[in-house]
């Protein structure tokens, strides 16, 4: 786009791969994120010094902030995303239950009006849509403050604990009912808006197999959804956009129970992780279409030139011990060797000599494979996940190869409670002799040599750079 | 060269003589001699009776990271310890904080007994809670940490013992 980038990086990012991609970097603290990528103030200034004229916030830290959203409106930037006012009322999940329900999109009983929430009212709400229900904060996210209640007499408990967590987690003591749905899908539709009022979606991504809320595998289009119901939900998707007064890019998350029913739960008012599986399926490039729709231009489609081709599967590789209660692995990466082939795209962080540090997510690339159709793709993802070599640290690949190889999985038919019910408590297969044999060999290899890390060893056949000696090419230097 | 290599896929205990670019390597099971077609840097290429090999492998520490047909493994080099006869496995029972963090809850206490990949204290770090597991059947000798403490990288948190061989007490849990 001819648009310069400008990075900012806390100590612990020093010389990481966004800031070597990068126009121009600033270092704006050190490595906990609440001194460096959560200071707003050092943000804008930076961006002031640095002359940027706009501030894309990403998926992490300050991406769905309201406050931040409108700091960088009073300080003459632009802001690329929505506007402050709605992304405060998406960020608000009895608000905006308000207004989706004003607006007719279809969501679970219960609770749509925060005003004088008595306890007694929210008993009497949940006796009225009955058990199993939901607790929930009206100002949370990602699982905490939460509570299934299946029984009436845990109601009162539940309900404090859920109020303790939203305080510790949100500052905001605030709860409200909802009805629980049992073993649902997690549904949801990319929509984006310009501001000049044109709303349209860009289909489904599924994204039902999760850990604790987290996300692992997420695809497109959803195994779940024939024309019709898509239809339905995109249109749904596309009226929660328009009742926030969205635009820009934003994910419109539903859940859809065993009846095909689907249920407005949340917007994530930004782009989101798994935005590659949508591109790759409809031949988009979001982020460049993020940056256009702020600069104030139209949008590029009308929802009559977006078409669904092929399938779309991203795995989520994580530095994290899956045989050991999913723990984050944090470790130099010694060695990493990317995927190759038609239809992979592997979007990582990190490059051979680099760190996956303690202090954030340790997230080391997104995967993604397209096939003709899902079988297609998911023969690519799985050839893609052998050639990924990343050597240093614990990561979950062999354990995403088992999750997408799972027959449940292959047939299609998952839920929220996937793992739970299908892998349960993950373990690596146990070595074969043969495999013994082989790693004892390449492990006697390994130790032979002298040197520890990236350099590895030259051992066995010299090849030709070694046989020159000391004579280098140009100034050389010892390689 | 003797070897013994642990990992969470299985123990490794073979014999490796190398002469020149020959390979001999010999399990409990079986034995194999191999041609190191490649070793430079981390990728190494092996002729093997049947065909090549590619793999790539680095060493850290007392650790070797291998990935090979298409698996990636983590070996920890025992070779010494296993060479000295007193090393038990207080070691293997060690359970320590991964990360730094804030310990969030303590789910055992001191006498009881815990299977293997029971968890044992709730941490919480980067805003994510992880469950710290048992590495294996053990009896939780003392609890060193309580809910609300912060625990630096490493720090130990549970002292465990190997659980008594005898029968007879096997605790009212």
């Amino acid at each position: 786009m001819g648009i310069k980038a400008v990075a900012v990086y806390s100590e612990a990012d020093y010389g990481a791969m966004h800031v070597r991609e990068a126009d121009e970097a600033y270092l704006i603290g050190p490595a906990p994120a609440i001194q460096s990528y959560l200071v707003q103030e050092r943000l804008i200034e930076t961006a002031h010094n640095a002359g940027c004229q706009a501030i894309h916030p990403g998926y992490g830290f300050l991406a769905e902030n309201a406050a931040f959203a409108q700091e960088v409106n009073d300080a003459g930037l632009i802001y690329i995303g929505s506007t402050p006012e709605s992304i405060r009322l998406l960020g608000d999940k009895i608000e905006s239950r308000k207004a989706m329900a004003k607006a007719g999109v279809p969501m679970t009983a219960g609770i749509t009006d925060s005003a004088g929430l008595t306890d007694q009212i929210l008993q009497k709400e949940a006796d009225r849509i009955g058990y199993p229900v939901l607790v929930k904060a009206a100002g949370g996210g990602g699982g905490k403050g939460m509570r299934v209640v299946n029984d009436p007499a845990d109601f009162q408990s539940s309900l404090e604990a859920a109020r303790r967590e939203a305080i510790s987690a949100f500052g905001n003591p605030l709860v409200f009912v909802e009805k629980f749905i049992v073993e649902p899908r997690h549904v949801e539709f990319q929509v984006f808006g310009d501001q000049h009022g044109h709303r349209i979606h860009l289909f489904e991504r599924e994204c039902s197999v999760q850990r604790r809320h987290q996300k692992i595998i997420e695809e497109s289009p959803s195994p779940a959804l024939d024309d019709d119901l898509r239809r339905r939900m995109g249109d749904a998707a596309v009226a929660v956009a328009e009742a926030a007064g969205y635009f820009n890019a934003g994910t419109v998350e539903f859940l859809l129970d065993k009846n095909r029913n689907f249920y407005f739960l949340e917007v994530n008012t930004r782009i989101q992780v798994e935005h590659p599986v949508t591109e790759m399926v409809v031949g988009v490039d979001l982020v460049k279409e993020q940056i256009r729709i702020a600069s104030g231009a139209e949008l590029s489609w009308d929802q009559s030139d977006l078409r669904q081709h092929g399938h779309a599967v991203e795995a989520r590789i994580y530095a994290e011990d899956a045989a050991n209660g999913f723990l984050p692995a944090p470790g130099p990466v010694n060695f990493l060797e990317e995927p190759r082939g038609p239809g992979i795209r592997f979007d990582g962080g990190v490059e051979t000599g680099d760190e996956v540090s303690v202090y954030y997510d340790p997230i080391i690339a997104k995967l993604i494979a397209w096939g003709e159709n899902r079988n297609a793709a998911l023969q690519r993802l799985r050839i893609a996940l052998d050639q990924s070599v990343i050597l240093g640290m614990t990561t979950n690949i062999e354990f995403l190869k088992t999750v997408i190889s799972h027959p449940a999985f292959v047939s299609g038919d998952i839920t929220t409670d996937f793992l739970k019910q299908h892998i349960p408590d993950w373990q690596p297969k146990d070595l074969t002799p043969e495999e013994t044999l082989l790693l004892a060999g390449l492990a006697s290899l390994a130790k032979a040599s002298k040197n520890q890390g990236i350099e590895g060893d030259v051992v066995g056949i010299p090849d030709p750079w070694q046989t020159l000696g000391s004579w280098q090419i140009a100034t050389g230097g010892s390689r | 060269m003797k070897l013994i290599f642990e990992s969470d896929a299985g123990k490794i205990e073979a014999e490796a003589v190398r002469k020149g670019s020959t390979l001999n390597v010999s399990s409990k099971e079986l034995k194999a001699e191999w041609e190191v077609v490649k070793s430079n840097g981390p990728a190494t290429l092996l002729r093997t009776p049947t065909g090549f090999v590619r793999a790539h492998l680095v060493r850290q520490k007392d650790e070797v990271f291998i990935h090979v047909h298409g698996r990636a493994l983590r070996l920890k080099d025992v070779t010494e310890e296993a060479g000295r006869e007193d090393s038990s496995h207080s070691s293997d029972l060690k359970v320590v904080a991964p990360m730094p963090g804030t310990v969030i809850k303590v789910l055992v206490e001191a006498g009881q007994t815990v299977k293997r990949g029971e968890a044992l204290v709730i941490v919480e770090a980067m805003k994510m809670e992880n469950e710290v597991r048992a590495p294996g059947a053990a009896l939780v000798n003392r609890v060193l940490v309580k809910a609300g403490e912060k625990v630096g990288f490493g720090q130990q948190l549970i002292e465990l013992t190997p659980p008594a061989e005898s029968g007879g007490e096997t605790g009212a849990r």
